[in-house]
């Protein structure tokens, strides 16, 4: 016992461990640090560069999904409209820089700025109604905006799509290897973001409207407002997804913003977990990860190409069903079971030690 | 612009308006009883219309050479609307009753899961290659001579479409009005504990509502389909998405004003697509139904719901 304590308090490293893994930004640099790993083994090539595009287009959902944690996890709104707005993003960046040859930069802010007033319009007439309108006033915007980018042709350069030139940061032309930093980058400051509006003011009034309209606007909360922000924010990191996709991918093509990605982006959050910034990112990895690394090498899953769909739907059924808490709950859940049993094993040990009472 | 331009027009606007009418009535029906919006509509009634194809040509046209298409067609759209009336029973009793937690949202994503579960579905069970549209009910095209050079020429499928949907409409409405079934729909939809309370069997109710929802989504797939060429897994998506919005702009809590709405917004589309812009139509139609809304946010019809904490 004598030891234990002894070694508990002068133990200088584990005690700086035991204060660092607590603090709330450890996680997120744990993050930046798998990040840079994967990139740097890439370069290495030890994990091959078809695995690190992979996880980069994941990192993107990530932040993608993080918006939406906000709308679903703490505001209790569904969107259906994130394919749509990530599609915005990416034309955005490539009208920007594919036909105005202006630079990244004010690419972003163009897409910042168009993004909070597509928000804030679509946002305010529905939300004004009731809160299920979201989800059809969205669907509903989403098809429109597919229509757009196939039609506007004079912008978006229809059906084909829009392929954009290696294009230069900070007066440099960027390679791949180079953008996916700036995607790191983007994740890490939206995950500081997302966890300081979660530990916020702001954020326990998102999660009252959730728990109960009714109490939240007897404590005087706006519902309007802080509804408004929430799909705001959500549609901003939607269209910021879209513009770093484009950023590192450098094509884009209106079929690929349907509403199957919306859901699977849903899916993520539900089957991470919808309250944890940590939750979505397990659950955004364990859907996309599963689909691009393990589905499409089983020869099943590569005729019948939307086959890992029902996988996907059948999960957010069965965790919106039986097991809300998502992906990350279960830790939490093991590890008290874990507990549990620790101590019934070591009071069993006792028992036969000592004899019972 | 003809008399028989407009008319022609007008025609094409009411064809769509009755496949609208019928998803729009679906959605309007469970949204009553339920409280949510089914967003699987569609996929349920795209499933049944792969099944309407798949039995009608592959099971009943193989085994009855001889038969009668037409009757051998009327049977396999009626096992495709069975099939959609066991998804959406399906979806209420097994998956929304059992759920642990029920909500508004949580009704909301399981619905949003099923989609996912049909899109999944639909090329492992009818494969991947693109499959022909059910056939139309007739092939004739009637002329009618309204006056001027060009004879007005009508579809004789759209009109049989119209008329089956007036009649499948007229049906449900006489029945909400008059029969036990429809009593019991409005009771539940006005207050679900009340009406369980006052002997109202709210489950029946709300899983007949769900499975009958389903059935008018495959009947409104097979009249709809063979007006497209090929069925794609998103067949029915565009109608949903139209019918959610004429449900919004007719205001969800009546059944009359979401009919309206179905009724304008394909006549506003089609007269959009001819005076405005072709390409366009459906983003000036959207534009209009959310100015509306707007205005006026409980919709044409629909009354402010006065919520008691």
């Amino acid at each position: 016992m004598m030891l234990e304590n002894r070694t508990k308090t002068t133990f200088a490293p584990a005690l700086w461990w035991k204060k660092v893994s607590k603090h709330p930004f450890f996680g997120v640099f744990l993050s930046l640090f798998v990040m840079i790993m994967i990139r740097l083994l890439g370069d290495i090539g030890i994990v091959p560069p078809s695995v690190v595009d992979v996880f980069a287009i994941m990192w993107i959902y990530i932040i993608i999904g993080l918006g939406f944690t906000l709308l679903l996890g703490y505001t209790g709104l569904a969107s259906l409209g994130t394919a749509g707005l990530i599609g915005v993003g990416s034309y955005v960046v490539a009208y920007a820089l594919g036909t105005l040859g202006v630079s990244l930069f004010i690419a972003f802010i163009l897409g910042i700025v168009i993004a909070i007033v597509l928000g804030t319009i679509v946002g305010f007439i529905s939300l004004r109604i009731e809160g299920m309108y979201l989800a059809i006033i969205t669907l509903g915007l989403s098809e429109i905006l597919v229509e757009v980018f196939k039609f506007w042709t004079k912008v978006t350069k229809g059906l084909v799509g829009f392929q954009i030139e290696r294009f230069p940061i900070l007066g440099t032309i960027v390679r791949e290897e180079q953008v996916y930093y700036l995607l790191v980058i983007g994740l890490i400051l939206t995950m500081f973001a997302v966890l300081n509006i979660i530990n916020s003011p702001t954020g326990r009034a998102m999660l009252s409207i959730k728990n109960s309209t009714s109490a939240a606007q007897a404590m005087g909360i706006s519902i309007l407002k802080y509804r408004l922000l929430s799909f705001i924010i959500s549609t901003v990191l939607a269209v910021i997804g879209g513009m770093l996709y484009m950023a590192y991918t450098r094509s884009t093509i209106p079929n690929l913003w349907n509403i199957a990605l919306s859901l699977n982006i849903l899916a993520a959050v539900v089957i991470g977990g919808a309250k944890s910034i940590w939750g979505v990112s397990l659950g955004t990895i364990f859907i996309f990860g599963l689909n691009q690394l393990v589905f499409a090498r089983i020869p099943f899953f590569a005729t019948y190409g939307n086959a890992s769909l029902f996988i996907n739907g059948a999960l957010i059924i069965l965790v919106v069903m039986f097991y809300p808490g998502g992906i990350i709950r279960m830790f939490s859940d093991l590890s008290r079971l874990s507990k549990k049993w620790y101590q019934s094993i070591k009071t069993r040990i006792k028992e036969y030690r000592y004899g019972q009472d | 612009m003809t008399l028989q331009q407009i008319l022609s027009m007008l025609f094409q606007g009411i064809t769509s308006a009755s496949f609208l009418a019928l998803i729009t009535f679906a959605i309007v029906l469970i949204f009553k009883t339920s409280f949510t919006t089914n967003f699987a509509q569609s996929s349920i009634a795209t499933f049944s219309a792969y099944v309407v194809t798949n039995i009608f040509q592959n099971i009943l046209l193989v085994n009855n050479p001889n038969g009668n298409p037409i009757l051998l067609l009327i049977i396999s759209i009626i096992i495709g609307m069975l099939v959609g009336f066991g998804f959406g029973i399906f979806i209420d009793v097994m998956l929304i009753r059992k759920s642990k937690y029920s909500n508004v949202l949580t009704k909301q994503m399981i619905t949003m899961g099923m989609i996912l579960v049909f899109s999944g579905l639909l090329p492992v069970v009818f494969g991947v290659f693109a499959q022909p549209t059910p056939m139309p009910l007739t092939q004739k095209v009637f002329q009618v001579n309204v006056g001027g050079s060009i004879p007005l020429y009508v579809s004789g499928h759209s009109l049989i479409s119209i008329i089956i949907t007036i009649l499948v409409l007229g049906g449900l409405f006489v029945a909400l009005k008059y029969t036990k079934w429809g009593l019991g729909v409005r009771a539940t939809a006005s207050n679900e504990t009340v009406a369980s309370m006052m002997g109202v069997n709210t489950k029946f109710i709300t899983a007949m509502s769900w499975g009958l929802a389903g059935g008018i989504g495959a009947l409104a797939s097979a009249l709809f389909a063979p007006t497209v060429y090929t069925l794609t897994p998103d067949l029915m998506l565009g109608l949903q998405i139209n019918g959610f919005l004429a449900a919004v702009l007719g205001g969800f809590t009546t059944f009359a004003g979401p009919m309206i709405a179905a009724l304008i917004i394909p006549i506003s589309r089609v007269f959009a697509w001819q005076f405005l812009s072709n390409e366009w139509s459906n983003a000036i139609v959207y534009l209009l139904v959310l100015v509306i809304i707007l205005i006026k946010p409980v919709g044409l019809l629909g009354k402010r719901i006065a919520k008691k904490v």
